[in-house]
C-alpha cells in the first residue's frame, strides 16, 4: 500500500532528502491561493496515480489561469477506477539530470535490493538501464555499498547521491518498507539533488484502518476480516482467501455480478451470523452465496449461524448455501430447519444464486 | 512415500500452551503425527495432554530428537521462533501465523535457506501426506485420502477443495503442501514440483495457484525446460478480481508490473500446462492425464 506522495515527502525532508516546497489541495481555488504563494511557476500532479509522466499528468504552470486550467482539468479525472481528488502542487524545480533510486523486497530470492539510474519517464517504460545491489537484511547496508552502486550507475554527485541513498535505505529499514522509491530525483541549478517524487509502499498487513473509508469495508475489517465491494448483485460469504476468490470467479464466468470479496477465513456460528447481517446491510442484492468449506470450524455451528440470521432478518433476497467438510451432517438438518437445501456440489450453487 | 514428511518425522509444537497450539498438537497426534513436544518459555516440565513441555527449542531437540517444528505462536514472535528452530537444528519449519511483518518474513525466508532447512509458510494451514497419515499444521485430514496427485496450493481452503475432489474422483493424494498466501514464502512451487518429480507415488501435479507473484510461471518455464516430465494440471482464482486490491491474501494483488491472470494462462500455454477455469474442469483435466 503506497502511502501518500506529500506523507513521503515529509518522512523524506524528516531524513534530509531535499524536496520541493509543495502542498496538498482539493479544490482550483487552493490550487489558484498556493501557486500566489509559491510565485511566478510551479507544477501541477494529482496524487495516488502511477505513471503520471507518461499520462501527461505532470502540467508546469507559470500563471494564476494556467493553475486554475490544470487543477480543473485533473480533479475529478478517472484514472483506471481511480478518482483524483486531491492534487500536489509545488515550487517548480527544472532538473539538469534526472535519477533513480529505490530499495525494494526481492520476494523470489528473499533479498532486499538497492536500485540506481538514471531516472525519469524511461523508468515508467522499463527501457532505463538500472543498476541493482541485492544484499539480506540481516547483512544491512552500508555507505561503501552505497558508493559501489554509484560509480556502477555512473551517478557523478557521489556524496550527495550517497546521502540520498543512506536516507531512503534508512526509511526502508525503519518503516519496514516494501519499496522505497524516488523517481526522478533531479539535479537542480545548485547542482544538489531534490528529491521530485516519493513513493513509500508500506506493508499493508502491518497499517488496516487508513485507506478504509466504506462502512460495511470498516465494519468487515474491525472483525479482521477481508472486505472488498465490487459492485454486482449477489453477495459472497466464503472462508478462505482462496476460495472466496474461487467463487467470485465462478459466479462471474456464470454469469453473474459478484457484489463483494468477503473473507472470513476460520469462522464460528456467531461469526457467520455478524458477517451476514453486516453483508445483508449494504443492499441491492437479489442473492447470498454462502460457500463455507469447513476445516478447523465445524458446519453445524456455521449453519446455526445462517438460520439465526434468516430468522432474525428475513431477508429479502434468495439465501444459497453450500458448506462441505467437518461435521457436515448435521449441518445440513440444521439449515432445513429453516428451509434451506445445502448443495453439496460448489457448481450448483453458483448457478442457483446467479439465477435468483 | 510421498515428499518432505516421512515416518522419522518428530515434530515439536511452538507455543503449546495457546489455543491453537494445544488444540492442533492434538488433532496432529490423533492423524499419526509423531508429536514428540511443545516449546513455550517458562513452562518447562509441565505437559499439554500428555505432550512435554520445553522452556527452549534446544531443549526440546536434545531430550526428543526433533527434526521438525510448527509455530503456533503470534505473527510478532514468529520470526525469532524460526530462526531459533533453525539454530537449534530443525530442519523442517511450518509457519501458519498470518500477518507477519514483511521484513520479517523476508529473514525468515533467507534464514532457512542459510541453514539449509525447508520453510513452509509464512500464512500457511501446512503439509498433509495421507499415505503416512503425517500431518503438520491445520489442515483438517477428513477431506484427504491416499493416491496419485501432487498438490501445492497458495490457499489452504482451496486446497481442501481441490483434494476432497481428487479423493471424490478416486484418485487421492501423495502429499499436499500450502505454500501460504503472502508475497514471499519459503518453500516454493518450482522446489515442490522437483520433489514430486522425484517422488514414485506422485503421479501427476496439481497446481492450486493465485493472481500474483511468479511462482506459476516459475514451474510452466522448469514444464519448458524438460525438469519437470510428470503431467502437470493447474486451477488458478482470481480472474475476475479488481486490479489493486488486496483480495484476502496478501500476495494474492495484481500490481501492474506482474502476477496476472493472462500472464499467468500466457506462460501455462506456451508450456503445454493444461489449466482449469472451474474446479470441476480441474477434476476432468486431471483425469484426462491419468
Amino acid at each position: 500500500m503506497n502511502i501518500k506522495e506529500t506523507d513521503g515527502k515529509a518522512i523524506f525532508k524528516k531524513e534530509g532528502i531535499r524536496i520541493p516546497m509543495g502542498f496538498e489541495v482539493f479544490t482550483v481555488a487552493e490550487a489558484v491561493q498556493r501557486f500566489r504563494a509559491l510565485g511566478s511557476s510551479a507544477v501541477i500532479k494529482p496524487i495516488g496515480i502511477k505513471g503520471r509522466g507518461k499520462r501527461g499528468l505532470v502540467s508546469f504552470v507559470s500563471s494564476e489561469d494556467e493553475a486554475a486550467d490544470a487543477s480543473a482539468r485533473m480533479l475529478g479525472l478517472n484514472v483506471d477506477g481511480h478518482v483524483v481528488d486531491s492534487l500536489i502542487i509545488e515550487e517548480r524545480v527544472d532538473a539538469s539530470k534526472e535519477y533513480y533510486f529505490a530499495f525494494s523486497l526481492d520476494f523470489s530470492s528473499a533479498k532486499a535490493v538497492a536500485i540506481a539510474g538514471n531516472g525519469g519517464i524511461n523508468v515508467e517504460d522499463g527501457k532505463a538501464s538500472l543498476e541493482r545491489h541485492y544484499f539480506d537484511l540481516d547483512d544491512g547496508f552500508g555507505v561503501e555499498e552505497a558508493h559501489r552502486l554509484i560509480e556502477a550507475a555512473g551517478i557523478a554527485e557521489r556524496e550527495e547521491a550517497g546521502r540520498l541513498i543512506m536516507g531512503i535505505y534508512k526509511i526502508f529499514r525503519d518503516y519496514g518498507a516494501e519499496t522505497v522509491e524516488i523517481n526522478p530525483a533531479g539535479v537542480d541549478r545548485s547542482g544538489k539533488l531534490i528529491a521530485l517524487d516519493a513513493v513509500i509502499s508500506v506493508d499493508s498487513t502491518q497499517i488496516r484502518t487508513n485507506e478504509v473509508k466504506d462502512g460495511i469495508e470498516a465494519r468487515m475489517w474491525k472483525k479482521g476480516w477481508s472486505y472488498v465491494d465490487i459492485g454486482g448483485d449477489i453477495g459472497l460469504v466464503c472462508s478462505g482467501a482462496g476460495l472466496a476468490m474461487a467463487t467470485l470467479d465462478m459466479i462471474s464466468m456464470a454469469g453473474g455480478k459478484p457484489a463483494n470479496f468477503l473473507d472470513l477465513a476460520q469462522v464460528d456460528g456467531d461469526g457467520l451470523y455478524e458477517a451476514c447481517c453486516i453483508l445483508s446491510e449494504r443492499g441491492s442484492m437479489k442473492a447470498m452465496l454462502v460457500n463455507l468449506f469447513a476445516g478447523l470450524n465445524r458446519c453445524d455451528e456455521m449453519a446455526e449461524g445462517v438460520r439465526r440470521f434468516v430468522e432474525d432478518r428475513k431477508p429479502g433476497f434468495k439465501i444459497v448455501v453450500r458448506m462441505a467438510g467437518n461435521m457436515v451432517r448435521s449441518g445440513e438438518n440444521v439449515l432445513l430447519r429453516c428451509g434451506i437445501r445445502n448443495f453439496a456440489d460448489l457448481e450448483s450453487a453458483v448457478k442457483a444464486a446467479v439465477d435468483a | 512415500m510421498g515428499i518432505i514428511l516421512n515416518k522419522d518425522t518428530k515434530v515439536i509444537v511452538q507455543g503449546i500452551t495457546g489455543r491453537a497450539g494445544s488444540m492442533h498438537a492434538i488433532t496432529m497426534l490423533e492423524y499419526g503425527t509423531r508429536v514428540v513436544g511443545g516449546v513455550r518459555p517458562g513452562a518447562g516440565g509441565k505437559d499439554v495432554n500428555g505432550v512435554p513441555v520445553f522452556d527452549t527449542v534446544s531443549e526440546a531437540v536434545d531430550a526428543t530428537d526433533a527434526n521438525s517444528s510448527v509455530l503456533f505462536v503470534p505473527p510478532a514472535a514468529a520470526l525469532d521462533a524460526a530462526l531459533e528452530a533453525f539454530n537449534a537444528g530443525i530442519k523442517l519449519v511450518v509457519a501458519p501465523p498470518e500477518n507477519i511483518p514483511l521484513h520479517s518474513e523476508v529473514r525468515m525466508v533467507s534464514a532457512a535457506r542459510r541453514s539449509g532447512a525447508v520453510l513452509i509458510g509464512p500464512n500457511t494451514a501446512g503439509i498433509i501426506d495421507p499415505m503416512l497419515k503425517v500431518k503438520i499444521g491445520f489442515v483438517p485430514n477428513a477431506v484427504f485420502s491416499p493416491g496419485k496427485i501432487g498438490i501445492a496450493s497458495r490457499s489452504g481452503t482451496l486446497m481442501y477443495e481441490m483434494a476432497s475432489r481428487m479423493s471424490e474422483a478416486g484418485l487421492g493424494e501423495s502429499t499436499c503442501v500450502g505454500v501460504g498466501g503472502d508475497p514471499v514464502q519459503g518453500l516454493r512451487f518450482s522446489q515442490i514440483c522437483r520433489l514430486f518429480e522425484e517422488d514414485s507415488d506422485t503421479k501427476a501435479i496439481l497446481l492450486v495457484g493465485e493472481i500474483g507473484g511468479s511462482q506459476e510461471e516459475e514451474v510452466a518455464s522448469m514444464v519448458l525446460d524438460g525438469l519437470i516430465k510428470k503431467p502437470v494440471v493447474a486451477y488458478m482464482a482470481g480472474r475476475y478480481a479488481p486490479m489493486g486490491r488486496k483480495m484476502g491474501h496478501a500476495g494474492a494483488i495484481v500490481s501492474g508490473s506482474g502476477g496476472s491472470i493472462e500472464e499467468k494462462v500466457a506462460a501455462f500455454k506456451k508450456a503445454g500446462i493444461p489449466f482449469g477455469s472451474t474446479p470441476r474442469e480441474t477434476v476432468r483435466l486431471i483425469e484426462e492425464e491419468m
